[in-house]
């Protein structure tokens, strides 16, 4: 396959970008099960977490403070605890859930696409979700999303993971997960009709379909450490993973690049590799650090699982991160063209800033991408993404509006601009209205205006 | 009767009252209570934590002749925590149908293993040596107790909301802890036990 065809691939890019949509939302109703209270606990809407949810997530899927108190389901135990006093001896005592730790997740979607072929669409129930998540004894937890059903095929593992979470300085991760180097995690957005760019967005004429979401394979250590009155903190990783597409290859099935894709791995197969993953693993770090607001692990969490006004976390974080990968490219003319394993070393590098004031809190990412093709070639892109939410004074509304811009130097720039509103009926049941309008995008039908209507519910 | 006859009566009045045995003087103080709080914190509840009066120095206390009982039914320890004067006998029960053991890795049991044994079968272990001794069940590893074996019989066990009461105790100054089993020691107070009347301690582990 020659260059040609990548070039063909570039002005699909479009269609790549568009159909990079909706990775699973969720809440986790097992934690809600674990400490009989409320989702809101830690959505401001689900799944957008509010401090006190990200402090829970930084503990290991543990309260922050005393945890023990707060627990109202058995547990099993395998092992007492006075256990640990005849280790070596015998075995380190731990625990598994002794209720339900799985949740169940329903979405019903309404499209109004006027330009296009079909202008309304109901999908009716357009994804049935499992939600795993719970703790193993003091120092483990686990999580997985699992897409039991969606767009009426059987769907695969979103995300599934261990963590070790011993201290708050030195955790480990391992699995399939959304690596902490995303700029802002796509799984837990408010605005539900399309992922970020960020994270998502291929270098399709480099055949570079990687992203942070949904998930990469492989290991993260990460940690922090709170700040001064134990307000804001410090929070890093590291990450080792395959770096195997962002879930560009399996979105793409369904659309005109499919027939492109599968002829690529052919190719790439016959030259003795997999398109996507190679020897060379992919590397990645990241740091914020939040000035004011609750501590990163929770200090300062009140006792008690607070409703009223929850979501306010007034602070600023400030963050970096640098992914550095790997990728199998076609290298050469097209008439000397060869598949190299590692034909592709890119990497994504950007800063965010998201703000908390009130019932306000605004985010924003700058990235730039970079791949570099051995045969000298080179494909950059600049993106950047701000989105705004605000809690009105009936705080079961929530509007949001995200912008986001892309300058490839293998395509034209264009911008996208999502306009969001979440109504909670319940804690756990949502209605949210989303509508995106595209500019300077090419001229494809994938890329018209479009309003949906969605329809979600957790239990 | 003139006044060299009531003499006589009223010097052995006092003689006979100086002759009385201290012990019986003693018999007129009123022994008091010990009571408070205990809060745990990253417990579910503030029971189980036995709050007693340490080592007082220059007294022992014999142990009771009777032996207090730990039961093993329903897959649990019944109780949970047993408190004890050291020196005394405890007897352990089998009241499951199933087979049960009894061993500790706590040096101030000196490790006993008293082996396994079916339902009806008693065994009986002496505590020499003050200190935690921890229980475990080789068969069933869900299955834990604590005996604290302590230097003074003045000692309870807190209820589910951490109250407790200590009967019984001479007025004085006492050295007082509590221990809970998720405590990685027992905190300590001084408490005075006034001449009538309770003196009031709490506790946070």
């Amino acid at each position: 396959m020659g260059k040609r065809k990548f070039l063909l691939m570039g002005l699909c890019l479009a269609a790549v970008i568009a159909v990079l949509d909706n990775d699973p939302a969720f809440g986790v109703p097992s934690f809600a099960r674990k400490y009989h209270t409320s989702c809101s606990t830690c959505h401001i809407a689900p799944p957008k977490l509010n401090g006190f949810g990200r402090a829970f997530r930084n503990n290991g899927y543990r309260m922050p403070g005393n945890d023990e108190d707060l627990i109202k389901q058995d547990r099993v135990q395998l092992g007492a605890p006075a256990w640990k006093q005849v280790w070596p001896e015998g075995l380190w005592p731990s625990d598994i859930p002794g209720g339900t730790f799985i949740g169940i997740a329903l979405e019903s979607n309404l499209s109004i696409t006027p330009k296009a072929r079909v202008t309304t669409e109901f999908d009716g129930i357009e994804e049935v979700g499992l939600l795993l998540g719970g703790t193993l004894g003091e120092t483990f937890s686990f999580f997985s999303d699992l897409e039991l059903f969606e767009d009426g095929k059987p769907g695969g593992i979103g995300r599934a993971f261990v963590n070790y979470t011993p201290s708050h300085q030195f955790n480990l991760t391992v699995g399939m997960f959304e690596p902490r180097a995303a700029p802002f995690s796509n799984h837990l957005r408010l605005t539900r009709q399309t992922s970020y760019l960020t994270n998502v967005f291929p270098t399709v004429p480099a055949g570079n379909f990687f992203g942070f979401s949904p998930n990469q394979r492989g290991v993260e250590l990460w940690g922090g450490a709170e700040g001064p009155k134990k307000k804001g903190g410090l929070l890093y990783s590291f990450g080792v993973v395959n770096g195997q597409f962002g879930g560009a290859a399996e979105a793409l099935e369904e659309s005109p690049l499919r027939s492109t894709i599968e002829e690529i791995e052919e190719e790439a197969e016959e030259h003795g590799g997999e398109f996507d993953v190679n020897s060379g693993k992919d590397v990645y770090v990241q740091a914020s650090y939040k000035i004011g607001g609750l501590g990163v692990f929770g200090g300062g969490a009140t006792e008690s699982l607070t409703q009223t006004n929850n979501w306010r976390d007034d602070s600023l974080t400030l963050g970096g991160y640098y992914y550095r990968g790997t990728t199998g490219a076609f290298i050469g003319n097209e008439e000397e063209e060869e598949f190299l394993n590692s034909g592709n070393h890119f990497y994504r590098a950007g800063v965010t800033a998201d703000w908390w004031f009130k019932d306000l809190n605004v985010f924003a990412a700058y990235q730039y991408n970079h791949d570099r093709l051995r045969d000298r070639r080179e494909f950059n892109a600049k993106l950047f993404m701000v989105e705004g939410s605000y809690v009105l004074p009936w705080p079961w509304i929530i509007p949001a509006v995200r912008f986001e811009s892309v300058d490839p130097s293998f395509g034209r720039s264009f911008n996208r601009t999502t306009l969001s509103a979440t109504i909670l009926l319940r804690a756990n049941a949502l209605l949210t209205f989303d509508g995106t309008a595209s500019r300077k995008a090419p001229n494809l039908p994938i890329f018209e205006n479009q309003i949906k209507v969605g329809f979600r519910v957790y239990f | 009767m003139n006044r060299r006859a009531l003499h006589v009566p009223l010097l052995m009045i006092v003689a006979i009252g100086l002759s009385l045995p201290l012990g019986t003087l003693e018999a007129t103080t009123v022994n008091g209570n010990i009571t408070g709080t205990v809060h745990v914190k990253r417990a579910r509840n503030n029971g189980n934590v036995v709050v007693y009066i340490d080592k007082i120095p220059g007294k022992t206390f014999a142990p009771p002749g009777n032996h207090p009982a730990m039961d093993q039914k329903k897959m649990v320890f019944i109780p949970h925590v047993l408190p004890i004067v050291v020196g005394t006998t405890v007897d352990f029960l089998n009241s499951d149908p199933v087979n049960h053991n009894i061993f500790t890795p706590s040096a101030a049991g000196d490790k006993f293993n008293l082996g396994t044994w079916p339902a009806g079968i008693v065994k009986t272990y002496t505590f020499k040596k003050p200190g935690i001794v921890t229980l475990l069940c080789n068969v069933h590893p869900e299955m834990s107790a604590y005996i604290v074996v302590t230097e003074t019989p003045y000692f309870d066990v807190t209820n589910s909301n951490g109250a407790f009461t200590i009967r019984g105790v001479p007025p004085g100054s006492y050295s007082v802890s509590a221990w809970h089993e998720r405590s990685k020691r027992a905190v300590t107070q001084t408490v005075t036990v006034p001449a009538s009347g309770s003196a009031t301690v709490n506790f946070e582990l």
